[in-house]
């Protein structure tokens, strides 16, 4: 009697267990959205898309590109219908706060998180505050623009020499396509750089003037008496009020954002160009852990890396994936070839250092 | 009294010490710890604390806040003074229309006012300067907004209202016989100000140079934008620096908000040692009066013309430069018509800011009048209290207001996150911390009204057989109307304007205008922050005008 009904029971939990399998395999609309993206976003499989559709919702933590993130929501709801994508912005600093703080005390609030800050990334990562998931498009990205598996680039940030174009003719412009020109003496008292507090962009440059560059230019730039600012868009707002002539070196972002709107800046990257990749991972608690890999999938391919440079005005990260922004038809605009290598690790070590130097030269 | 009051008074020491502390002892916490909480590896250090006491790294810093507050408070509150002294007592024209537009500067947030003065008062490109220099023929600039000076300016054009509302408040509560007595003895105008006038306000006076210096030492977005370029740092610039662009130096942040802390926590002590003296200057009798008019002959127009002039400078050129820039595709001085543009409006045609204006009326509307009922509760029970719990509840109360903004922020975010609060990720954790910070405020207003009011007023009715909650009712609140007003239209907008806090709490569902202004900033530059700060100037001005004309206070207000 006993052996009869566990047989019974068995038989029910298969038939249940069968059927759920069937049922999930045969939902019409995974079938027809796996059939549409499986070759646009490779790393998507059928098991993924259905977890994403229980999970229905998506929480993306990401920097200050709102546009642009709304047109790549609008994009990705067309391939994906089935997760409502929320999101919150903010800049660097008070998004890293709120992102380790939230996973810290467990609250599973964020699935995505984006930074500009790769340092504070891979020690997230160290944290144990992140999920490890290699994306499919995992090769397309050199060693130096990712953390296999912790985190991939959306997008990168480009350092270059800006200028006005009404104070700088086209001329005088050249010398800036070499780092060397932006020690020249015709731009003191006529140029502005970011603090070296201000975050990684700030970091970055004055580590490359210190260690690559040598005591000389450092001296040279100590001449060139430059107004200091706090952010890349206040001080890319006065370079086009022409409030002075150059930015001796500027996140592609401020001057782009300028130039889009009209105003006469234009910018060079000198080689080795300094390029800080942006960071996107995802949260070890994400609530929606699928639908995050799927997007973590699709903005790593080569058509969601285009999208996103075109409403950002970045270049795409990923190598070979085609620029379409309209400042890449300019005559004047070229993107760096040569890049400058560099570890994180050697900058943190080397910051408290260069931040007493910068406060005794330009404070 | 005690045993009437004492369940109330344990109330809200109870409420306002989980309001206050929790957050404040996060960022103590904090400031002696290597990492957030929570963090795997952090722990126990001094080095915080070395960096921001011991390295020399942040007294440059704190001279300049100092400097700075300073000056900010000893320039704005004569003037605000006078310019209540002008409204309040003489017969300068047009009176109660100049007296609804002067508070219109704190309505523009100092961030604005910054990025404002930053088009008109930079040395190359200001508008003001281009005009000088360009079409007056001039060959130096007429200013430099990047200096000392220029923060100096730009911070007293934005206080000069704060020491206004202080100071009015206590002139038209203040008894005109006493000035009469005065001149029928032979005191001319300035001997009556200086010998009757000013004993008698000097409660609110103090609370207005104590707010003034305590917000001029706290703010960072004027120092920060306009101190930066030429390498003037203070103290809240570093925190910015520390959270915005560090992310993980919130630990030094938080050491360095305790050391605003011991300099404010000075001047409150300060403060109240002189609130105790002035307490014999009680105004409000049980007598009945009706503030006397100075005339001030031909001077009246003089004294119009000083209003005017710091019109033109705190409200007429900054919003015509906002405006300005929010049709112009980027800030230049070199206008052309096809500079201009609606597309910085249309930006903002996005649900999300429709829901940002919904939260931030909400927020400010509902927040400040509870806010309001607890600064009464609050200031009564801190002046009438005769007990430790009393003189406890006062001091907190003052508490939030001795840490910089973005540090208590800090320490709130940590608080919140960590304990199994349900508010987390709702709007209500925004209220809760807008009625943290600003509680102070509140309740230094309450406090300077109600000790004008003479104790014998409420004795009386309590002597005819009311209880102490129908004599506070009954009683004292409508003696406390015009600064019940004045406190409700002060913590609208601060509410309104708060950004600090707004940042690290916010949610896609409980986004404010300052976020939203804050967002478009980071985004675009000042053209696009400059459109939503003229919708969110527009709109509070448009609430603040109904909410008084409806409630009938209106004519309090303006009276």
């Amino acid at each position: 009697m006993r052996k009869k009904v566990y047989s019974l029971l068995s038989m029910a939990f298969f038939l249940i267990l069968f059927s759920g399998a069937g049922w999930a395999a045969a939902d019409p609309e995974i079938e027809a959205v796996y059939k549409r993206v499986v070759k646009e976003i490779p790393g998507v499989s059928k098991e993924l898309l259905a977890g994403a559709k229980k999970e229905g919702k998506l929480m993306i933590y990401h920097l200050v590109w709102k546009e642009a993130i709304h047109e790549m929501i609008k994009e990705f709801k067309k391939k994906i219908p089935f997760i409502e994508v929320d999101t919150f912005m903010a800049s660097g600093g008070p998004m890293h706060l709120k992102f380790t703080s939230e996973v810290r005390s467990g609250r599973a609030v964020a699935d995505l998180w984006q930074h500009t800050a790769p340092n504070e990334t891979d020690k997230a990562a160290r944290e144990g505050l992140l999920l490890n998931y290699v994306v499919a498009s995992d090769g397309a990205f050199p060693a130096d623009m990712k953390n296999k598996g912790w985190w991939y680039p959306p997008a990168p940030h480009l350092i270059g020499v800006a200028w006005n174009t009404k104070l700088v003719s086209d001329k005088e412009a050249q010398i800036l396509k070499s780092w060397d020109g932006i020690v020249d003496p015709r731009w003191s008292g006529k140029c502005a750089m970011l603090d070296i507090i201000a975050g990684g962009t700030g970091h970055l440059p004055y580590y490359f003037f210190d260690k690559e560059k040598g005591a000389d230019f450092w001296k040279k730039l100590q001449t060139q008496k430059p107004l200091i600012f706090s952010g890349i868009m206040p001080e890319s707002e006065r370079l086009a009020a022409g409030e002075f002539s150059v930015i001796l070196h500027a996140l592609e972002l401020g001057p782009v954002t300028q130039w889009k709107k009209g105003a006469p800046v234009r910018w060079y990257f000198p080689e080795p160009a300094l390029n800080i990749p942006v960071t996107q991972a995802i949260s070890k608690i994400a609530p929606h852990p699928n639908a995050a890999k799927i997007w973590q999938e699709w903005t790593m391919t080569a058509e969601a890396q285009t999208l996103f440079s075109k409403h950002t005005g970045f270049a795409p990260a990923r190598p070979g994936a085609p620029d379409v922004r309209e400042v890449v038809k300019q005559a004047w605009y070229y993107s760096p070839k040569k890049f400058y290598q560099y570890k994180w690790e050697d900058i943190e070590r080397e910051l408290p250092r260069l931040k007493e130097k910068f406060k005794q030269s330009f404070r | 009294m005690g045993k009437w009051f004492g369940p109330l008074t344990a109330f809200i020491f109870l409420l306002i010490s989980t309001l206050i502390l929790l957050p404040l002892i996060f960022l103590v916490f904090g400031a002696f710890w290597s990492g957030g909480p929570g963090e795997k590896g952090a722990s126990f250090t001094w080095k915080n604390i070395h960096l921001v006491y011991l390295s020399g790294s942040y007294l440059s810093p704190l001279m300049n806040t100092l400097k700075i507050a300073f000056l900010t408070m000893v320039t704005a509150v004569p003037f605000g003074a006078l310019l209540a002294w002008i409204l309040a007592r003489t017969n300068v024209p047009c009176r109660k229309l100049l007296e609804l537009l002067i508070i219109i500067p704190i309505f523009i947030s100092p961030l604005i006012g910054a990025l404002s003065w930053i088009a008109l008062g930079a040395p190359r490109s200001g508008f003001v300067n281009v005009i000088w220099t360009r079409f007056l023929g001039q060959s130096q600039n007429l200013m430099n907004i990047f200096s000392l000076s220029g923060i100096v300016f730009v911070m007293f054009l934005y206080f000069v209202p704060y020491a206004y509302l202080f100071v009015v408040g206590a002139l038209k509560n203040m008894d005109p016989n006493i000035e009469d007595a005065s001149r029928m003895l032979g005191g001319g105008i300035l001997t009556t100000l200086r010998r009757v006038t000013f004993p008698l306000i000097k409660p609110a006076l103090y609370s207005s140079a104590l707010l003034i210096f305590v917000l001029s030492a706290e703010l960072f977005s004027v120092p920060t934008m306009l101190g930066t370029p030429i390498r003037i740092q203070t103290i809240p610039s570093n925190i910015y620096y520390a959270v915005d662009y560090g992310g993980g130096m919130a630990n030094e942040a938080a050491a360095a908000g305790t050391m605003l802390f011991w300099i404010t926590a000075g001047g409150i002590l300060i403060y109240y040692r002189m609130v105790r003296e002035s307490r014999r200057y009680v105004t409000i009798s049980g007598k009945g009066y009706q503030p006397r008019i100075i005339d001030l002959g031909k001077g009246k127009y003089i004294a119009l013309g000083v209003y005017l002039f710091y019109l033109l400078l705190s409200v007429v050129l900054p919003y015509l430069s906002l405006l300005l820039g929010s049709f112009m595709k980027y800030m230049t001085p070199d206008l052309s018509w096809q500079l201009f543009t609606l597309k910085n409006y249309r930006d903002l045609l996005l649900p999300e800011n429709f829901l940002a204006i919904k939260n931030t009326l909400f927020l400010a509307g509902v927040g400040a009048s509870i806010s309001v009922i607890l600064c009464i509760l609050v200031s009564f029970v801190a002046l009438r209290t005769k007990n430790w719990l009393g003189r406890a509840v006062d001091y907190l109360a003052m508490l939030p207001i001795s840490i910089p903004a973005i540090a208590l922020a800090v320490g709130m975010l940590w608080a919140y996150i960590t304990l199994p609060l349900y508010l987390y990720g709702t709007i209500w954790i925004l209220l809760v911390a807008y009625m943290t910070r600003f509680l102070g405020y509140g309740v230094r207003i309450f406090s300077s009204s109600l000790v004008q009011i003479d104790p014998e007023l409420e004795e009386a009715s309590r002597i005819s057989g009311a209880s102490p909650y129908r004599t506070m009712w009954r009683i004292t609140t409508p003696l406390l109307r015009p600064a019940m007003l004045s406190a409700w239209t002060m913590l609208f907008i601060f509410f309104t304007v708060e950004i600090s806090a707004s940042i690290l709490l916010y949610t896609s569902k409980s986004i404010t205008m300052s976020v939203a202004m804050w967002n478009f900033l980071a985004m675009g530059g000042s053209i696009n922050a400059f459109a939503i700060g003229i919708v969110q100037t527009t709109i509070v001005f448009i609430v603040l005008a109904i909410a008084h004309k409806i409630s009938g206070s209106y004519a309090v207000f303006v009276e």
